[in-house]
């Protein structure tokens, strides 16, 4: 009865203490469901302790959970270690207080400083995890909001954050860094981490403050970190949990403690070197699935002993930040006062007294085109042949970005060699180029981020199988997520037909008056009758009558009268091209001149800016409706966007602004994403870049909806394509990176997919030559 | 008497293949060089050139000179023997392709093929060809010269046409479809019994595809080069000379021009026929595009480069028509090696490769490089071009008369007359 008395006042204290550090402060607080389980006494005498209680978060994934899995700590102790899950660190700190636990693992230091403030008796023997990035603030993308220009950005704006705990005291230590008057802008508190996504969403604020998951929201949801958890750190700003101990604890036990964190250091130390083998591990203990504790290990760290040892952990800054967060509260009114010192409450005797373990790397397999050193990634692109001028720029942005990989330290501690051959845009050189990528040992590649042309990728589609190798294609064929024509070949966005689908869509929904007529004309082939069919799919599935069916009509080079003969006599209203840009300035300028009036859209690229510099410029202006796979240049402001003009205006000044550049990052985005995976697996092989391509999930930054090719083809196909409308006035040819200026594109769907798109199940080409 | 060049006692002597011993051996051991030349041999790798060329990654390039070769040697009687210009040749290429995809190919919903095997579909590819030669040849006996090349020119565009207006043969568009494999097989059974596109087994040694397919090709070549040399020794190949000479004189004395026009049409057709279903069968995918005014340019500068009218010619113009780039590529590469690193010559390098903006020089090493400074691939066309040029201003023989020359000038030396 005593014992339950003396609990119920130790939660009134904590609810006091929740509610004013919010309930962000702590770690776990906000992934783990409040699960305290009071755990059972444990009475045995100091001397002979016969099992050790241990409190953990659920939720909340860490190196040594597989050292916890495996009974790790039981074997080094010689003893049954209890885990204890809990819902709080002030949880964890009544119970070490009441003697139910004898270690907290990954306790959260603001209510450690809390509970030592007043008057309990713990200590800190070591640092669990930092995530300095894992509790962060972002900026909405309208408002623009970035390190260098936060005090002007800000002023008068409003920002979502809690209020008197840790992500506010971060929050006023960055705007302080950054010079930001605390007065200048509006904070509005916030309800938590849903909250602060919602608030986000609503695009009422230009900065919201969270922690973990809520972070990962708004940067997916196009947001921008006005700091990084790493520049955060440069400047002092540490999120971390610690392991602590009640101080009798480690009088009576030191050997228990130094045991346990030596345990916890080859933990720490396995993990660093081969993180990949454990991650199933630590997300069964966590009780977690594996992609949502990879999530949160992606932001975490753990120190090794000499760098918690170091001045920037417990040498001194913990210590510190301990009491300016103390300091921070009491001005805040929350608590009363703080200590004048808390150098007392943290205890290296026990760090000191255990070894170092050496982090052993495990190093990737691999078999062709990978050295210790390097990593040689191929494109075989037209240089010299019909779409040289494209091709070019694609191939360059490609380079850029392997660069700035490479200048980011590479991938799995290898540089990336970018080896470009020309394919002339011709079949036979196409596939003498491809010997020289497939050949073995260091003088291969072991992946493909550009095969030029759809003939060309066709032709060594089979032996991208035999030879286990992954090819990004520069061809949006409808084929190609169809495993029997293309397994080897991934492909980025949404494909030909589709795309027709949604165009006819959009503009019969949107864009007509009356009844829609439709006149559908395209070149022959894969390209041409691929949209044309997507086209006349919609078409039927709406019920659009089609007044002029011109598939396959465009031949290049003929004489294009009888098309725009046809198009003018058959009364249509709506336009759908499958064509090139050139094909489309002619038949679009025959059908103008004898006063044809419909709203025109096609597949990319039947269209091109250059149109723009044409008389025709009006005419596309007023009727013409831009769709393309992905964003244009500078017509978004996503995280990926950004990224891609800052490096291009670094690396590339004077290069002339171009859509190109956008298919090339996202190319070279998905072979690099792809890599990584293939890093991580520690499977750096052929077959294992294919496997990782095959399991990965590309995160294109927005620039085109994310993708994977993992699953049934129909389960992963994209669907949704982007379309824009035209603005001649903001139309400026030839300006360079540094000039800025635009395509004179103005976005309209970011990502558009239309009912019968949605609708539509996959099963192979829409259009098939067999 | 014997064993005394350039002196001959009978017209047979003087026509003889092989007029002098030292000839045969040379062509002999040439021969052995070419037959050991896939393999990694010791005796291989001492010979400059040769000794890289069959690597897997050269040897496909060499495979693809060797298929141009049958049709350059097709061109080679039709100009070179008999002097008709013809800008038409790659549609005879194109005719002999369809043809294989036709007899050889797999039939499906919307492509027609009987799925024939490769010793029904190669002939078919050249007897097919052939025909439609026969069918152009009286436009041959109507015009002459540069109007016998524009109607020649004019083929091409009638084949890119047709090809769209058959879809179930040339497959959809620009994304062609799939030919026959270089297999042979009996008759339409499972498993071929020769299969040259895959690697494999041949008595104790292990062979590539390239290697097998390199075979293959080799011996096609000299069977067709054999051909071609003897049908100049015939009266047939006479015929052929004195119409190319002037053909109204021909035709006075007592040379049916008709005949033997058509009769060039036909065999250099043939030969065309079978390197185009060769070259696709080859490749495994190919858009009609190949079948361009571009590929009947290359043919004739091969023609030109190499020599008008000579074997040895068509070989040397094949070789350097084909491989050039890859050689002007590898020179680059090499060139930017010396400039980058500290050699004797690393500053004349240098101030001949730009190696990024800012460093001055005529030949950039950036893969995307467009305009100047001149990439590579731009390098290679204006040599090419520049070559063209100077052969038909300075060396009409082309490269045969360069060869020509510095023999004879070895034979007299040291005596200069």
């Amino acid at each position: 009865m005593k014992r339950l008395t003396r609990v119920l006042a130790l939660l009134l204290t904590l609810t006091m203490v929740a509610a004013a550090c919010g309930s962000d402060d702590d770690g776990g607080g906000d992934a783990a469901p409040a699960t305290t389980a009071a755990p059972a006494a444990t009475e045995a005498p100091a001397a002979s302790l016969s099992e050790l209680n241990v409190a953990y978060f659920l939720e909340w994934p860490t190196a040594n959970q597989v050292a916890q899995i495996e009974q790790t700590y039981d074997a080094a102790l010689g003893m049954t270690v209890n885990w204890h899950s809990f819902g709080s660190g002030g949880d964890m700190a009544l119970a070490m207080e009441a003697g139910d636990i004898d270690i907290a693992y990954s306790q959260g230091l603001t209510p450690f400083a809390n509970f030592v403030t007043s008057g309990s008796e713990l200590e800190i023997v070591g640092v669990a995890v930092s995530y300095a990035d894992a509790d962060n603030c972002v900026a909405h993308p309208d408002y623009g909001v970035t390190a260098a220009n936060a005090a002007e950005t800000l002023a008068g704006q409003k920002v979502y954050a809690p209020v008197g705990n840790v992500t506010h005291y971060k929050l006023l230590k960055m705007l302080g860094h950054l010079g930001v008057p605390l007065d200048s802008f509006e904070h509005v508190p916030s309800d938590g981490g849903a909250a602060a996504v919602a608030a986000f969403e609503s695009g009422d604020v230009a900065m919201a403050c969270a922690f973990g998951g809520g972070v990962l929201s708004m940067l997916a949801a196009g947001g921008n970190l006005v700091m990084t958890g790493g520049e955060q750190e440069d400047i002092g700003i540490r999120v971390f949990d610690i392991i602590s101990i009640p101080t009798q604890f480690g009088v009576d036990h030191p050997d228990v403690v130094e045991t346990f964190l030596q345990v916890t250091e080859e933990a720490n130390a396995a993990y660093a070197g081969d993180r990949g083998s454990m991650e199933a591990s630590i997300a069964e203990a966590a009780g977690m699935t594996v992609e949502g504790s990879n999530a949160l290990l992606d932001m975490f760290s753990f120190p090794d002993r000499a760098t918690q040892l170091s001045d920037a952990w417990l040498g001194g800054t913990v210590q510190d930040v301990m009491k300016q967060q103390m300091d921070f509260f009491v001005e805040q009114g929350e608590i009363p006062e703080a200590l004048d010192s808390y150098d007392a409450f943290v205890n290296t005797s026990f760090l000191e007294a255990i070894s170092d373990v050496e982090v052993v790397v495990v190093p990737s397999a691999y078999d062709h085109g990978v050295t210790d050193t390097t990593i040689r990634v191929g494109a075989i692109a037209d240089l010299s042949g019909r779409f040289a001028s494209l091709t070019t720029q694609i191939v360059d942005a490609q380079s850029v970005y392997w660069d700035m990989v490479n200048a980011n330290g590479g991938i799995d501690g290898k540089q990336v060699e970018f080896v470009v051959l020309d394919n002339a845009y011709d079949v036979a050189t196409h596939l003498e180029r491809y010997e020289a990528m497939r050949d073995t040992g260091a003088d291969g590649v072991v992946i493909l981020s550009n095969s030029t042309g759809s003939p060309h990728t066709a032709a060594i589609s089979e032996m991208l199988v035999e030879d286990d190798l992954a090819a990004v294609p520069l061809s949006w064929y409808s084929g190609w997520p169809d495993a029997e024509y293309g397994a080897n070949v991934f492909e980025n966005g949404t494909n030909y037909c589709y795309e027709g689908m949604n165009g006819v869509e959009y503009i019969a929904a949107n864009m007509i008056d009356g009844e829609p007529k439709l006149a559908v004309i395209s070149f022959p082939g894969e390209y041409g009758q691929d949209g044309a069919v997507g086209a006349k799919m919609a078409a039927e599935a709406l019920g659009i009558e089609v007044v002029y069916d011109g598939e396959a009509a465009i031949i290049p080079g003929a004489d294009q009268t009888p098309v725009i003969t046809g198009l003018v006599e058959s009364g249509a209203n709506m336009v759908w091209l499958t064509s090139s840009p050139g094909l489309t300035a002619e038949i679009m300028g025959g059908a103008a001149a004898q006063g044809f009036q419909a709203v025109w859209s096609g597949n990319s690229p039947s269209y091109n800016p250059v149109l723009l510099a044409t008389p025709l410029a009006p005419y596309l202006e007023a009727n013409y409706l831009v769709s393309t796979y992905n964003l244009t240049w500078g017509s978004s402001a996503s995280p990926g966007m950004v990224e891609m003009e800052q490096e291009m205006l670094a690396a590339r000044p004077d290069g002339v602004i171009s859509d190109s550049y956008v298919i090339g990052w996202l190319e070279a985005m998905a072979a690099h994403q792809i890599l990584e995976q293939a890093a991580k697996n520690k499977d750096m092989t052929r077959a294992g870049v294919v496997a990782a391509a095959n399991e990965v999930s590309i995160d294109y930054g927005g620039l085109t909806p994310n993708q994977s090719w993992s699953g049934t083809a129909g389960e992963n196909v994209v669907k949704s394509s982007v379309l824009f409308t035209l603005d001649t006035s903001i139309y400026t040819p030839e300006a360079t990176i540094t000039e800025g200026g635009s395509l004179g594109s103005v976005l309209l769907e970011e990502s558009y997919m239309g009912s019968v798109a949605a609708a539509h199940e996959y099963d192979g080409a829409c259009f098939s030559a067999s | 008497m014997r064993g005394r060049p350039n002196l001959y006692t009978s017209y047979e002597a003087e026509t003889k293949l092989f007029p002098t011993a030292t000839k045969k051996v040379l062509l002999g051991l040439f021969l052995v060089v070419l037959v050991l030349m896939p393999f990694d041999l010791w005796v291989v790798d001492q010979i400059p050139v040769v000794r890289f060329l069959g690597d897997s990654v050269w040897l496909r390039l060499v495979n693809r000179m060797l298929i141009f070769t049958i049709g350059a040697l097709g061109l080679h009687i039709l100009s070179g023997l008999a002097g008709q210009l013809s800008l038409g040749h790659a549609f005879f290429g194109g005719v002999g392709a369809y043809t294989a995809v036709l007899v050889g190919g797999k039939s499906s919903a919307n492509l027609w093929g009987w799925g024939l095997p490769m010793w029904v579909w190669l002939p078919a590819a050249g007897v097919v060809a052939a025909a439609v030669g026969i069918a152009v040849a009286p436009t041959a006996v109507r015009v002459r010269g540069l109007y016998l090349g524009i109607v020649t020119l004019g083929l091409i565009f009638i084949g890119l046409h047709l090809s769209r207006v058959f879809p179930e043969i040339a497959g959809p568009g620009d994304l062609g479809r799939k030919w026959p494999r270089l297999e042979m097989r009996l008759w339409k059974e499972e498993s071929a019994f020769i299969d040259f596109s895959r690697d494999g087994h041949w008595l104790w040694f292990d062979v590539t595809k390239h290697q097998k397919t390199y075979f293959l090709m080799l011996g096609l070549v000299l069977l067709m080069a054999w051909f071609a040399v003897n049908l100049g020794r015939t009266r047939t190949g006479r015929a052929l000379a004195a119409i190319r000479d002037r053909d109204i004189a021909a035709e006075i004395m007592g040379v049916p021009e008709y005949r033997y026009k058509t009769t060039a049409f036909a065999i250099s057709s043939f030969y065309a026929g079978v390197s185009g279903a060769l070259f696709a069968s080859f490749v495994g995918q190919i858009p009609p595009e190949q079948w361009s005014l571009r590929a009947s340019v290359t043919f004739l500068a091969a023609l030109l480069i190499g020599g008008m009218g000579r074997i040895s010619g068509v070989f040397m113009g094949c070789f350097f028509v084909v491989m050039s780039h890859r050689f002007v590529e590898e020179i680059v590469d090499w060139a930017k090696h010396q400039a980058e690193g500290d050699g004797l010559f690393s500053p004349v390098f240098d101030l001949v490769i730009s190696r990024g903006s800012g460093d001055g020089g005529l030949i950039s090493v950036a893969e995307t490089a467009l305009g100047y400074p001149l990439p590579a691939s731009a390098l290679d066309e204006i040599i090419y071009g520049g070559l063209i040029i100077v052969f038909l201003l300075f060396e009409p023989l082309g490269m045969y008369g360069i060869w020509i020359k510095v023999r004879n000038y070895w034979k007299g030396w040291p005596f200069s007359y």
